[in-house]
This record gives structure tokens, C-alpha cells and sequence, in this order.
């Protein structure tokens, strides 16, 4: 998972630098919070958290409609 | 001024679209609750899939050289266009974390057992990060190439498969109930045909606007004919045992024996799905980061590209614990969880617009 993270560092850090020379503020806070995002998902995976969404979904819909 | 230069012909769209509908179908198989009646589902699915065809086509010819997530602004409004727009696109990322969770797991159980999934999605996440981030003309010239080599790899690994067919797994017909090839029908229409949904965002962009109907509808036409050719061939090959095998599809080109010569050809079809597979992924975060960065307004996608590209991957990992969880998820919950996004927004907006009589001369300039 790692090696997602260094990538997602990397890109963000390629284009920042030209990103703030333009004065683009609006694109830097939008990339960042993407960024954020990405490493919170990485936490959630690193800490094991699975809601099953997926499950609940597919069990609701075969459960109740199919049937 | 839209954020996005590039313009494509309408021959590149069609290979590019090809490729992307294709992708993961040719992995999980449309239309396999149907059994040996699976072909007149995929039959029934593309007929469905074309009203929906429609309905984008309409839409974008309604507002020329604009995507939904513009659109949406000018139907809806300001603060009601982003929010349903930030839906689509939110649905535009799932699926490609759908998507890259569909190739993980193929590549994880088929041809890469021991490669950690991080060092696959490394690779996968670089190679269709790079090809979005290059816009949509590259894009539309790559997928043009892939798109032939692989149909036409396909078309002779199915050429190979001739002495192994047997037209009798299909009898006898319709022994199927109505109900379940209808469910499987609808199945296919949404996956994957319904998913060219895509096409409102990448549809503004063809050189020629006029062509933007046939081009659709030439591209579903022969992306159903090429699932309906596999389909028919893995059942025929392979009958019932066909809907407990995971990949179908790959699992027959196992069986090539032609002449003694050409054996083991799996690799060469693995390869080939791979090649798709890139195509739809670098497509479906083309689309996302282009939708995301016109919500915001912002200046360029392509500074989107890559960290959305990380976080539709980690979604990915997250998505399901298991094949067996995600093919239940395609077969029973997709169908109905995709409608909203597939049918429902594009429906809605293109109502609204007819009923505002949109678009006003000042708002298409």
C-alpha cells in the first residue's frame, strides 16, 4: 500500500510548483483534498475497516426483490 | 471555454468506446444467470441499451460541445447542477474502482498469483494515470490501435475454438423462465452497455457533431455483436458448466489445440483483456478527473488525474473481500444500483431541459 502512497505523494508534489507559480489556488485546494482523501483511504485500509457495503446491498436487492 | 481542447474523429471515439465496453465484460461474463438463453439476453440487452443510447445522444445534441456536468449546471441551476453533477461523478468513480477491482482480482487468481496486489495496481495505476493524463486525443489514438489488435486477436482465438463447439449445450431452448432472461436482459443493458453512460462526457469532443448518434450506435452494435459472439461461443464450448466457472471466457481459450501448434493461447487472451482493461480504466479517470475539475471550475484536469487515480485504486482494495462477493454484486445489485446514475440523471435533466426549453440562444453560446 506503500508504494500507492509514495505515487500519490509524487504526483501531488510534480505539480504543485507550477500549480502555485500560476497562482491557481482553487486547483491546489481541490488536488489537496483529493490528496487528503487518498491517504485517509489508505489509513482505513492499513487499519483493516470494512463496512460491506457491497454485501448489504447485494443481499438486500436478492433478498427482498428477487424473491 | 471548456477545459478539455483535444477533438477526436468519430471512427477513434468508436474503437476507444469499443475497447471501454468491452473491458470488463469480456471478464465477467453479461447475461450468465440466462443459462443456454443467455444470447437472446445479450439480444434483448442491447435493444434496451439503445433507448438509453438515445437519451444520451438527445442530450448532447440538445447542447452542443458540452458535457453533462455543464449541462447539468445550466438545467438545474447553479447550486442543484453541481450537487447532481457531483453525483455522476461520483458514480464515474466507483465504477472505475469496480473496474480496477474486477482486473485485480482476475490478474491476482489467473496470472500473477504471488505479485503483491499494491506492486499490480503500481503498475496498472502509472500506465492508465499516464494515458488520461495525455487527454482525450492521445486517448482516442491509442484505443484505436488497441482496440483493433484485440478485436481482431479475439476474432482468431475464436476461429480456433470452431472444433470445439457444440451447438446441442443450447438445446433445448427456452427452457429458461421468462423472468430470469429478462433479469439477465436488463443485467447486460446495464453492464456493460449501460455504462456508456461515459459517453455524455466524452461525446462533445468529436470533431464532427452531427455524427455523434451514428457513432454511439455503431459502437453498441458491434461491442453487443462481439459479446454475443463470445458468449455463444463459451457456452457452446463449455454449456452449464460455464455458470460456475469464474472466468468463463478465459478458462475456454485454455482448450486450444489447433494442429497441435497452437497451444497454451490463455496468455495471449490474458493479454489481451489486459490491453482492454487499460483502455476502460484510463477512460473511466479521464472522465472523473474531467467531471471533477469543470464542477470546481478549475484551470486543467490533469493535475486531478493521478490523485484520483490513487483513490479510485485504494476504493478498489476496499470494494469487495472476494470474487465471489463481487460477481453476486454484478449480477444482483448492480442492475438496479447503476439505474439512477445510468438512466435516472440524464433522463431528468434532458425532461427539464425540454420542459424550460433549454437551451436559450444565450445559454448554448
Amino acid at each position: 500500500m506503500s508504494i500507492l502512497i509514495v505515487l500519490l505523494l509524487l504526483s501531488v508534489a510534480w505539480d504543485v510548483p507550477q500549480i502555485i507559480r500560476k497562482q491557481r489556488w482553487k486547483d491546489l485546494t481541490v488536488m489537496l483534498f483529493i490528496g487528503l482523501l487518498g491517504l485517509m483511504a489508505s489509513a482505513v485500509l492499513t487499519f483493516g475497516f470494512n463496512p460491506d457495503f457491497y454485501g448489504f446491498l447485494s443481499g438486500l436487492f436478492k433478498q427482498y426483490l428477487l424473491h | 471555454m471548456s477545459i478539455e481542447k483535444g477533438r477526436v474523429s468519430s471512427s477513434e471515439l468508436m474503437f476507444m468506446m469499443i475497447g471501454y465496453l468491452l473491458g470488463s465484460s469480456v471478464i465477467i461474463m453479461p447475461a450468465r444467470g440466462a443459462g443456454n438463453m443467455g444470447w437472446l439476453a445479450i439480444l434483448l440487452g442491447i435493444g434496451e441499451s439503445l433507448i438509453f443510447a438515445w437519451i444520451y445522444t438527445t442530450l448532447i445534441l440538445r447542447f452542443p460541445r458540452k458535457t453533462l456536468v455543464e449541462i447539468t449546471e445550466i438545467v438545474y441551476g447553479k447550486f442543484i447542477g453541481k450537487l447532481v453533477a457531483l453525483i455522476f461523478i461520483y458514480y464515474l468513480f466507483h465504477l472505475g474502482s469496480f473496474v480496477v477491482r474486477n482486473f485485480l482480482d482476475f490478474i491476482k487468481l489467473s496470472i500473477l498469483p504471488e505479485t503483491p496486489a499494491s506492486v499490480i495496481l503500481l503498475v496498472g495505476l502509472i500506465t492508465c494515470g499516464y494515458g488520461a493524463r495525455k487527454g482525450l486525443e492521445v486517448m482516442g489514438r491509442v484505443g484505436e490501435i488497441l482496440t483493433i489488435v484485440s478485436t481482431l486477436l479475439f476474432l482468431s482465438l475464436t476461429a480456433m475454438l470452431v472444433l470445439e463447439f457444440h451447438p446441442e449445450n443450447f438445446l433445448p431452448l427456452f427452457s429458461v423462465p421468462a423472468k430470469k432472461i429478462f433479469w439477465a436482459a436488463h443485467g447486460a443493458a446495464t453492464f456493460p452497455f449501460g455504462q456508456s453512460v461515459i459517453f455524455v462526457m466524452v461525446l462533445p469532443f468529436l470533431n464532427q457533431q452531427k455524427e455523434v448518434r451514428g457513432t454511439v450506435f455503431k459502437t453498441i452494435f458491434f461491442t453487443g455483436l462481439l459479446l454475443l459472439l463470445a458468449g455463444v461461443r463459451t457456452y457452446g464450448i463449455l454449456g452449464k458448466t460455464s455458470e460456475v466457472i469464474v472466468y468463463p471466457s478465459f478458462y475456454v481459450t485454455k482448450m486450444i489445440n489447433f494442429g497441435q501448434v497452437f497451444t497454451r493461447m490463455d496468455i495471449i487472451f490474458a493479454a489481451n483483456i489486459l490491453v482492454l482493461g487499460y483502455v476502460r480504466i484510463s477512460t473511466l479517470i479521464y472522465a472523473t478527473s474531467l467531471g471533477t475539475a469543470q464542477i470546481f471550475h478549475l484551470s486543467d484536469f490533469r493535475q486531478l488525474v493521478f490523485p484520483l487515480g490513487v483513490l479510485m485504486f485504494l476504493i478498489a482494495m476496499m470494494n469487495f473481500a472476494n470474487v465471489a462477493e463481487n460477481t453476486e454484486f454484478a449480477t444482483y445489485a448492480y442492475p438496479i444500483y447503476s439505474l439512477p446514475f445510468i438512466i435516472g440523471i440524464p433522463l431528468l435533466t434532458l425532461l427539464i431541459a425540454l420542459l424550460r426549453g433549454l437551451p436559450k440562444r444565450s445559454a448554448s453560446k
